[in-house]
């Protein structure tokens, strides 16, 4: 990879950058707002919304500054009142068609409309179909859709399955599952990535609906589902989670999931969870019990034992599930209180 | 040099822009593995335009020689027709001329393999079982190499009005949704596979065979007209560049049919725009035309009579570019919607204000061609017709 | 794993050798993606066409349980054809003429023959391999779960010094961890062998540090891994067992041998978040723990890292931190240790392991830091044996193929691989918990390859029922050109259909690692 500097004018200004760099990472090192919508770190650029048009001595007209790439001795301009009246009336055909999700979820489109000052657009195109799916994870509004093709990108880029399309054209372009079939029917693999690189929400967690993403705590921890360890953030409303969502540029994952790691989390609060100690009974059932009872009963039983038969016959098998801090505990209690050395783990990868 | 016998002639696709120089950048291309690359742009869409069907129904033999001659003037080693699907007749006098080429030992054997582009709804990544690039292809040895002469194939097009802009005509042949793409990089430097290509028009390549062969003198003196509409009789017809529309439709076409009156006309297929009888001595060229607002473009004159209000074809025109948008970019497939309902009657024109803006973002906001003229349409009725589009 | 996970898309070749990536660790496989959408080679051993191995530029689809003469070939076209790294061997290894010999019994047609691969195809893998310059290995289950795993882990290790590739950006030899904390668990010291931080139990120095620190004598007698606990259940040597967060009934080889030993264990404490198959049965005192989003705490990924667990929500009714039970029994049991607070717990951790000394809660906070940190100061480790193997010189081994424990035979004459899938995890406990991840895949399958199928007359989609000497278990059978001929597949996630009620004893014999990889087995339909 070339490290080489290139110099160019931006805004009047001199400005060195790598080579490679893109006009928009350029204008945005030097803090030049530059408005995007298709354009999303993690995918290729696009050049599509013509939002970030800026403008280039000698091109005929504006270019998208996230498909050009820095030349030397490039000469451009990324804010002028034209510039800046064309990406306004860009926007404002996006609000055209665009009818924003209910459900409180984040819309880019609300920052877009208060920057260029949009009120009502002159024309409003009729609705879309909606999109009825029997899966239980992505849920798509249709309407909410402007054809950013973050969400199709992702998915032939990132995930490389292609279980999304841009099918159709003219006013019958459309964003769909392959062929226009149910998420479950195509090589969809359910990671959800598309919901976290639609900007406006158009694409949602249908477990989450109706959850106002403003009103949630979310709380950073680390995905249990496999050992890559994912950074991810637990949305909860009234102490429950209700949504889980992950950071781009944080963790091994850079904002990534699986369909696990995003889905999977009713298990939480699932009815099915251990709320109070058990202790089998005479009458070999399990039977509900206090903490001290239940205390005292493992005490018994493993003293019991020990003095019986020593320790080395009480064996600790730890999981790979818990915490550092708790399985520390747990062979510290099988070395230094029951004083042996007996305690394994699921067998080592 | 040969190229520069070429000098005056301009492609005929509608953008009109100088065939030596397009040649010259592919000769001066370094030949990269997988060989530089010839396409035959006949996926005429078009509308007012059909001189490319004829050309491939009388004169495909000639169509192909000036492919073959451009190859080996560029050093390309295989060539590509991207024939428009509906031409079915031309399909099969095209494969005629293929196998006599083959014979007389202009192409390499094999030629005329044929394989089909993608249309929409369209993927955005390569089908499945979709050819594969030259450079993944070892058992084709580039012809060069094996010294053998042109290997030129065919792809059916993908059937949409937009496999026609060069680009999208490129994602089309690699098999994906055919959108355009960004320019630069221009097909000259990186095409098909991303491999050095040139890409002409079949009125073209036919021009240049013609130019070559030393038939021709004046490069770019005459074009072929498509002339269609109410006229007597329509068809495709060689005259002059600079002839008025006036002369074209009374001398080869016969007059307007039952010499109604004519209403407005079409001077170089749809995109550039109707103009009023007003206009009929305006000479058929780049300048006379520039003088009038627009362009030769593919040369497709279509004659409207009386009643037809210019407006209606306006409208006809807008609703096709709309439908037609591939919807990649906003201003191109968002534009177009609103002024074909504008200009339609389906929906209340904006204040003049609004109106100006969005044809300025169409303009300078769209990705190609299709996008950035389409607004001509209508400065073209607010100009000559402007009380028909308030 | 030696290298960071983000490096992975820098490679320039990636040898996925037993890994399923795309679905047992389907974010760290968006990397794999990402190096291959840059032109990466891509070389898969694995006897399924996984997603990766229909990618791959390479497909060596072996025998399950035949990675030694695979890996061997690969070594002994790598020495022929003089592409080792003849520097690196001569200066930072030992033992290279044990592992020069013995492969130079596997030319590439003999191992051919065995993992039923091209010739050819082992010669290609083992050139990209070599001549790339940032190759990486990544293995998982289909390495480890075999009679032979340490031995199978050994010759990937040879291959790497064989060629230098290690110690380096995205070059080294990468074991993906299956568990969220496998990597902390085996730090944690849970293993008869180490204590904390990997320090050897039976070296006095060592039990003398912890004897200190903790203020009680340490017993120096090795203790029992978790296949050599089963078995002493059967003897009556293993009384009483103590079960944190694991289902035995479901995880381990060989289920009905398993439960025999549970019938005779005189006292089983279950320590979980729902009820399991163990608990259910077995547990004398079942106590209710909390989950993941429950706790505070620190978790150690694949790479190395000790990343921040936080507690977002509260536990259900009287549930209650593993720490804090785990504490509370040892204060049953007349202990008085520091308060159930995991960042005073993890300062003790860090005190007493010097690759973990630099590790503390408040650099963690945003970012995790990868051991080695052995200072304050340090920034972690991004990849491992830089410049020179860890351990000074890079050990060869000369290592020899190892049938497995059981083969097909005219009684069960398929062989039975198993794994994991991407929509559900381990026993399910939890994902079997989420209806859309239910609805994807409800039920227990087996793949089978389309000429087997035929034979047997088994429809795709029909009801089957899988037979080892051991037991059987329903499946619906999915007819797959996945397989090869002679070879079948099945998830082991449904309890309703135990994988392990198949599997058999085999075990490696070093680390007691049982072969969940190969199993003979046959096959009947339903209502025969």
């Amino acid at each position: 990879m070339s490290h080489d500097k290139i110099t160019f004018n931006l805004d009047g200004e001199a400005l060195e950058v790598v080579a490679g760099t893109t006009l928009l990472d350029a204008c945005r090192s030097k803090g030049a707002q530059v408005p995007t919508l298709c354009h999303e770190d993690r995918l290729e650029p696009f050049g599509g919304c013509r939002m970030c048009l800026v403008e280039l001595d000698g091109a005929p007209r504006p270019v998208p500054a996230c498909k050009t790439n820095v030349a030397s001795g490039m000469v451009v301009r990324s804010g002028s009142d034209s510039l800046e009246r064309v990406r306004g009336t860009i926007a404002e055909m996006f609000m055209a068609e665009h009818r924003p999700a209910t459900g409180g979820r984040p819309n880019a489109m609300d920052k877009v409309a208060k920057r260029f000052n949009l009120g009502a657009p002159p024309i409003q195109f009729p609705e879309r179909a909606q999109y009825h799916d029997r899966n239980r994870f992505i849920g798509f509004d249709t309407d909410a859709c402007i054809l950013c093709n973050r969400c199709v990108r992702y998915c032939d880029e990132v995930m490389q399955v292609t279980a999304l399309e841009h099918s159709g054209q003219g006013p019958n372009a459309i964003v769909q599952p392959t062929d226009g079939l149910s998420f479950l029917d195509t090589s969809c693999e359910l990671c959800g990535g598309c919901i976290s690189s639609c900007p406006t929400g158009a694409l949602y967690e249908k477990q989450s609906q109706g959850v106002e993403e403003s009103s949630c705590d979310t709380t950073r921890t680390v995905c249990t589902f496999c050992g890559v360890g994912c950074v991810i953030d637990l949305n909860t409303k009234d102490g429950k989670v209700v949504k889980v969502t992950a950071e781009q540029g944080v963790g091994p994952n850079d904002g990534h999931l699986c369909t696990k790691g995003r889905f999977a989390w009713q298990f939480i609060h699932h009815d099915d969870r251990l709320s109070e100690p058990l202790v089998r009974g005479e009458d070999g059932e399990l039977h509900a019990a206090t903490w001290e009872e239940a205390y005292a009963r493992v005490a018994e039983g493993l003293t019991k034992v020990k003095q019986e038969h020593g320790a080395d016959s009480i064996g600790f098998l730890a999981s790979s599930r818990c915490t550092n801090e708790d399985v520390y505990v747990l062979q510290k209690l099988a070395r230094s209180v029951i004083g042996t050395n007996n305690v394994h783990s699921c067998a080592a990868t | 040099m040969d190229i520069q016998r070429l000098e005056g002639l301009r492609g005929c696709g509608g953008a009109g822009f100088p065939v030596h120089i397009k040649w010259q950048a592919v000769a001066n291309e370094a030949t990269p593995e997988g060989g530089k690359v010839i396409v035959c742009n006949a996926d005429e869409g078009e509308p007012g335009t059909l001189k490319d069907g004829w050309l491939l129904n009388e004169q495909p033999r000639r169509v192909l020689l000036g492919m073959q001659r451009a190859a080996a003037m560029v050093g390309a080693v295989r060539a590509y027709v991207y024939l428009r699907p509906e031409y079915t007749e031309q399909l099969r006098f095209l494969q005629v001329a293929i196998n006599d080429l083959i014979e007389d030992g202009f192409l390499s054997p094999g030629s005329g393999a044929m394989w089909n582009g993608a249309g929409f709804p369209g993927r955005s990544v390569q089908r499945p079982g979709h050819p594969l690039p030259p450079q993944e292809m070892p058992n084709i040895a580039p012809a060069a190499a094996t010294g053998l002469p042109l290997r030129l194939d065919i792809v059916l097009g993908g059937g949409a009005y937009i496999c026609g802009e060069e680009t999208a005509l490129l994602e089309s042949m690699e098999g994906r949704r055919p959108q355009p793409r960004h320019k630069p990089p221009y097909p000259t430097q990186s095409g098909l596979w991303g491999l050095p290509t040139l890409m002409n028009n079949v009125e073209t390549f036919w021009w240049a065979e013609r130019i070559l062969s030393g038939e021709i003198e004046t490069p770019g003196s005459h074009r072929l007209y498509s002339l269609s509409g109410d006229v007597e009789r329509p068809g495709v017809y060689e005259a002059p560049v600079g002839i008025t529309a006036r002369d074209l439709i009374d001398h080869f076409g016969g007059g307007v049919v039952n010499r109604e009156q004519i209403s407005c006309w079409i001077p170089g297929g749809a995109a550039s725009g109707v103009l009023p009888a007003s206009c009929l001595d305006t000479p058929l060229s780049p300048e006379g035309l520039k003088e009038v607002g627009t362009s030769l473009g593919t040369a497709g004159v279509v004659v409207y009579a009386k009643p037809t209000q210019p407006v209606e074809v306006a409208a006809e025109i807008m609703k096709f570019f709309a439908d037609e948008s591939c919807s990649q970019c906003t201003p191109c497939r968002l534009g177009n919607r609103a002024f074909s309902d504008w200009i339609s009657g389906v929906h209340e024109w904006p204040e003049p204000e609004v109106t100006e803006r969005w044809l300025e973002a169409m303009e300078l906001g769209s990705i190609c061609g299709l996008g950035f003229t389409a607004p001509l349409v209508v400065r073209q009725m607010q100009r000559w017709f402007s009380e028909a589009v308030v | 794993m030696t290298n960071s996970i983000a490096e992975i898309e820098d490679a320039d070749c990636l040898f996925v050798i037993g890994s399923n990536t795309t679905e047992a660790h389907p974010v760290l496989a968006l990397r794999m993606k990402k190096a291959m959408r840059r032109g990466a080679k891509l070389i898969v051993a694995d006897p399924r066409r996984t997603w990766l191995a229909q990618h791959a530029d390479i497909h060596l689809q072996l025998k399950p349980g035949t990675d030694i003469p695979l890996v061997n070939a690969m070594a002994h076209v790598i020495l022929d054809e003089g592409l080792q790294a003849q520097d690196y061997i001569n200066n930072l290894t030992e033992n290279y003429d044990a592992f020069a010999q013995a492969v130079a019994e596997w030319p590439p047609e003999r191992a051919a023959e065995v993992c039923g691969v091209n010739a050819d195809d082992i010669r290609d893998a083992a050139r990209a391999y070599a001549t790339t310059d940032r190759s990486g290995i990544y293995y998982t289950l289909g390495i480890t779960e075999h009679v032979c795993g340490v031995d199978n882990v050994r010759t990937l290790s040879n291959l790497a010094l064989a060629t230098g590739h290690l110690g380096r950006e995205a070059v080294g030899v990468n074991p993906l961890r299956g568990q969220n904390n496998v990597q902390g668990c085996n730090d944690m010291g849970n293993n008869p062998l180490y204590l904390p931080g990997y320090q050897l139990v039976g070296e006095d120095e060592n039990r003398a540090r912890f004897e200190q620190a903790w203020g009680t004598p340490l017993s120096a007698v090795p203790g029992l891994r978790l296949d050599q606990m089963m078995d002493r259940m059967h003897t009556g040597e293993l009384r009483a067992f103590y079960v944190m967060g694991e289902d035995p009934l479901v995880s381990e080889p060989n289920l009905a041998h398993v439960e025999e030993g549970f019938e005779k264990v005189d006292f089983v404490v279950c320590q979980d978040i729902f009820l399991n198959e163990t608990s259910r049965r077995y547990a004398d005192v079942v106590l209710p723990a909390t989950c993941f989003a429950e706790k505070d705490g620190t978790f150690t990924n694949s790479e190395r890292r000790v990343q921040r667990v936080r507690k977002a929500v509260d536990a259900p009714g009287n549930a209650r931190p593993d720490l804090e039970i785990i504490i509370e029994v040892a204060k049953r049991l007349g202990a008085e240790w520091a308060p159930a607070e995991p960042q005073v717990i993890w300062d003790e951790v860090a005190d007493l392991m010097p690759k973990f000394y630099g590790i503390r809660y408040d650099r963690i906070e945003e970012t995790g830091l990868q051991w080695p940190c052995p200072d304050r100061d340090h920034p972690g480790s991004k990849f491992l044996h830089e410049g020179a193997p860890i351990r000074g010189k890079g050990l060869f081994y000369g290592v020899d193929h190892v049938p497995p424990w059981e083969e097909p035979d005219e009684e069960y004459p398929f062989l039975l691989t198993t794994g994991r899938t991407l929509y559900h995890y381990n026993a399910a406990t939890q994902t079997a918990r989420s209806a859309g991840l239910v609805d994807k895949q409800g039920s227990n399958f087996i793949e089978i390859a389309p000429a087997d199928a035929r034979d047997l007359g088994v429809l795709d989609g029909a009801a089957v029922q899988v037979e080892s000497r051991r037991g059987k278990v329903d499946a619906l059978a999915v007819v797959t050109d996945r397989l090869s001929p002679g070879v079948m597949w099945m998830p082991m996630h449904f309890a309703a259909a135990r994988a392990n009620v198949l599997t058999g004893d085999g075990r490696d014999s070093e680390v007691g690692t049982p072969e969940y990889k190969v199993t003979a087995v046959r096959l009947a339909t339903h209502g025969h």
